[in-house]
């Protein structure tokens, strides 16, 4: 990630980092977000693109990071760390499909660093975990619902076979009543 | 409750004619009165007992009375209806000690039953995000399945009854069903407050059931010497009075982690959990269902719970003068998790009250949370009441606080509407000093989340500036309001040093604007009042994700 530290005014990375490291995330994303507006302006594009997607993923806009890297084209879409940054993203917002396709795509990848391959893996056992408890969850319901039919099913079949009886019951009295 | 008039016996037939044939029947309007008294103190140890032993497994929230509510509602109608086909077919004497004694028999059974019916429905692993539509349908299954048919047969006893007691008599029909309704509803009153007040506190729930089951095997027997009938079969429900007893499944939620306490207290059904988190032992504070989720935190060796929401209140001293002390309001203190946290983040001295709803969770706080520790320190704490009343009744004593932190969830999933409305706001803003903070702990999935937008958007009426402070890896926020200027608390995190043992991935985020969201005030239309709050709702559509 190479910048001109000297010159931070031509270097919007240095100076978002700078800001960053003073706790000012905020301007540092407008700033990289203002300067990826003209990618051909900027010495390293790539790196100012994966700091934004970092800075609004740490800090949970992934709302935020989800539009601009879907607005941004196809510039960035094939990244594997901004790919994994969007599975993460994707993950967070419960779209566990686009997420578990966006970390096969890093694992695919053959330029994907290792550390992020290892990442994407951690993500894709813990998205396999949340699926898990859904289908858990699911089961479960499924199973209050068994319930709340088999009580249902049950108390038509009382009332049913109770009115059956009482107007058996019924026909005996009167038989009994018109005998008498 | 008796009349003047024939107490002796009455010759009747099966069909109520008098003169018949058949058997004599005693119609003690006593007796009468005595059995519509013990059906109907059953049916509300029944209907309030069966929230208590639901509670450990999906909850007490309103679905969950709701449920309970309307399957009694639902069995007494059904009852109602049978009871009184039966009893114009002259049945109603015969069946009546059965009724009752299978009624007993089935109340004796539901401490055995609804344990083991939750533990078939719900799964080991169910995240608070995913449990609302769980419970809530796993309670109306197993309402229907554990209490419709008992109830279906002290339905029918009233109808029973009335029968019984104007056989012969036609003329005070009206006389014996007031009777019966009278001292049913009578009965429904003791059963009412007994029940909450002093069953179920004093003897637990299994005892409560098996009580309930008791009494109406011993009107079923008192039916049978007013109808001469045989008197084992409503006795024959004792047979499975053991079932009360029997040991219950462990807690779903339990996993590998081991149950230190278990309590039962007026309000809720409390468990101390103990498990090993890092090679520390941590403690945990669960009510009710429990899930995943807790309401006091305890890890041996530190203040601090290891980056969890509890640990975000304690950057909060920060906003003070450091070198002065601070009063501060804990309101819902649990087990002291949050009084904790700020003290061991204050350089300054902490004079702190806390407040809790359940005087329960305060002796379990002393003897597995360590609270007796803050105690020693000269932190005051307050059991039995609710936060509300505190708030409305402090003001008369003019205490005014630096910092008041709200922590008062409910059934994990609720904060409760008379705690996050505009007039609780202008309550605690009152209670305030002019620099004073009010902070509450928000369950929320989003930042733009229903109930953390409703209630952020309400406080930010009475505050000047109201921000809430995302915990990472958590579904909770930090919201903040007070009367000084926008990013205060980042502004004094970034300028300051973490205290020692505090989550370094927490601080870093609080050094961090972007974690904050600052809010403004809802339309006066959105905002949550007292008698108008949609939380009940926002909170069903943050979690109903299932559905």
């Amino acid at each position: 990630m190479a910048f001109d530290r000297k010159n931070p005014q031509k270097d919007p990375l240095g100076k978002a980092l700078q800001l960053s490291s003073k706790g000012q995330i905020k301007a540092a994303t407008h700033l990289l977000k203002k300067a990826l507006l003209r990618p051909k302006e900027l010495k390293n594009p790539l790196a100012c693109a994966r700091n934004l997607g970092f800075f609004l993923l740490q800090n949970g806009k992934e709302a935020s990071f989800l539009s601009w890297i879907q607005g941004s084209g196809l510039t960035w879409r094939d990244d594997p760390f901004l790919l994994l940054l969007q599975g993460k993203a994707f993950f967070r917002q419960e779209d566990y499909k686009r997420a578990e396709a966006s970390y096969q795509k890093v694992l695919r990848d053959s330029k994907a660093r290792n550390p992020w391959k290892q990442q994407a893996q951690e993500d894709l056992k813990a998205l396999l975990k949340a699926l898990d408890e859904i289908h858990q969850a699911k089961g479960a319901l499924n199973r209050a619902r068994l319930l709340i039919g088999g009580g249902t099913a049950i108390l038509i079949l009382f009332v049913g076979i109770s009115l059956i009886i009482l107007k058996r019951m019924e026909r005996r009295l009167a038989k009994k009543e018109f005998k008498g | 409750m008796g009349t003047p008039r024939k107490r002796g016996k009455v010759k009747v037939t099966e069909g109520g004619q008098e003169g018949g044939p058949s058997s004599y029947v005693k119609h003690h309007h006593f007796g009468i009165g005595g059995i519509a008294f013990g059906s109907g103190f059953s049916v509300m140890v029944l209907e309030l007992a069966a929230v208590r032993v639901f509670a450990p497994h999906f909850g007490d929230s309103v679905p969950v009375w709701t449920n309970v509510i309307g399957v009694i509602l639902l069995g007494l109608a059904l009852g109602a209806w049978f009871g009184g086909a039966l009893a114009d077919r002259g049945l109603g004497t015969k069946i009546l000690p059965f009724l009752l004694g299978i009624a007993g028999g089935l109340s004796f059974l539901v401490p055995f039953l609804v344990p083991r019916i939750a533990q078939w429905i719900l799964p080991e692993s169910l995240p608070l995000h995913l449990a609302l539509p769980v419970l809530v349908e796993g309670s109306l299954g197993a309402s229907l399945f554990v209490f419709l048919p008992p109830i279906i047969l002290l339905g029918a006893v009233p109808p029973v009854l009335i029968r019984m007691g104007s056989m012969g008599d036609q003329k005070h029909v009206g006389r014996i069903s007031g009777t019966v309704y009278s001292t049913g509803t009578l009965g429904s009153l003791g059963g009412t407050f007994l029940t909450t007040h002093w069953l179920i506190p004093s003897f637990g729930l299994s005892t409560t059931f098996a009580l309930s089951g008791g009494i109406l095997i011993l009107v079923g027997l008192g039916a049978c010497l007013l109808s001469r009938g045989p008197k084992i079969p409503p006795a024959l429900g004792v047979l499975v009075l053991p079932f009360c007893f029997l040991a219950k499944p462990k807690p779903v939620w339990l996993g590998k982690g081991k149950l230190l306490a278990e309590s039962t207290s007026p309000y809720q059904e409390l468990f101390v959990k103990e498990s090993q988190e890092n090679g520390k032992t941590l403690r945990e504070l669960k009510i009710n269902e429990g899930l995943d989720s807790f309401h006091s935190i305890y890890i041996e060796g530190t203040p601090f719970t290891n980056g969890r929401y509890y640990d975000a209140f304690a950057l909060l001293p920060f906003l003070f003068d450091r070198s002065k002390a601070i009063s501060v309001l804990s309101l819902g203190c649990g087990g002291g998790t949050i009084l904790r946290c700020i003290q061991a983040s204050s350089l300054q001295r902490i004079r702190g009250l806390g407040v809790e709803l359940d005087p329960e969770v305060l002796k379990l706080g002393r003897k597995f949370f360590h609270l007796e520790a803050l105690e020693k320190e000269g932190q005051e704490l307050l059991g039995g009441l609710d936060a509300r009343i505190f708030v409305n009744h402090a003001k008369a004593s003019k205490k005014t606080f630096d910092l008041i932190s709200l922590d008062t969830y409910r059934n994990q999933f609720y904060l409760p509407a008379h705690l996050a409305s505009l007039e609780f706001f202008q309550r605690v803003h009152a209670l305030l000093n002019p620099k004073g903070v009010f902070a509450l702990n928000i369950g929320d999935f989003k930042e733009d989340g229903p109930v953390l937008k409703a209630v952020a958007q309400t406080l930010a009426k009475v505050f000047k500036t109201v921000e809430s402070f995302r915990v990472q890896g958590e579904r909770n926020f930090l919201l903040i309001g007070h009367e000084g200027k926008p990013y205060r608390l980042w502004k004094q995190i970034r300028d300051s040093h973490p205290p020692l043992g505090l989550s370094p991935k927490l601080w870093a985020a609080a050094g961090r604007d972007l974690s904050y969201s600052q809010w403004e005030a809802a339309s006066e239309s959105d905002l949550l009042r007292d008698y108008d709050s949609p939380l009940l709702l926002l909170h069903e559509r943050m979690y109903e994700r299932l559905r």
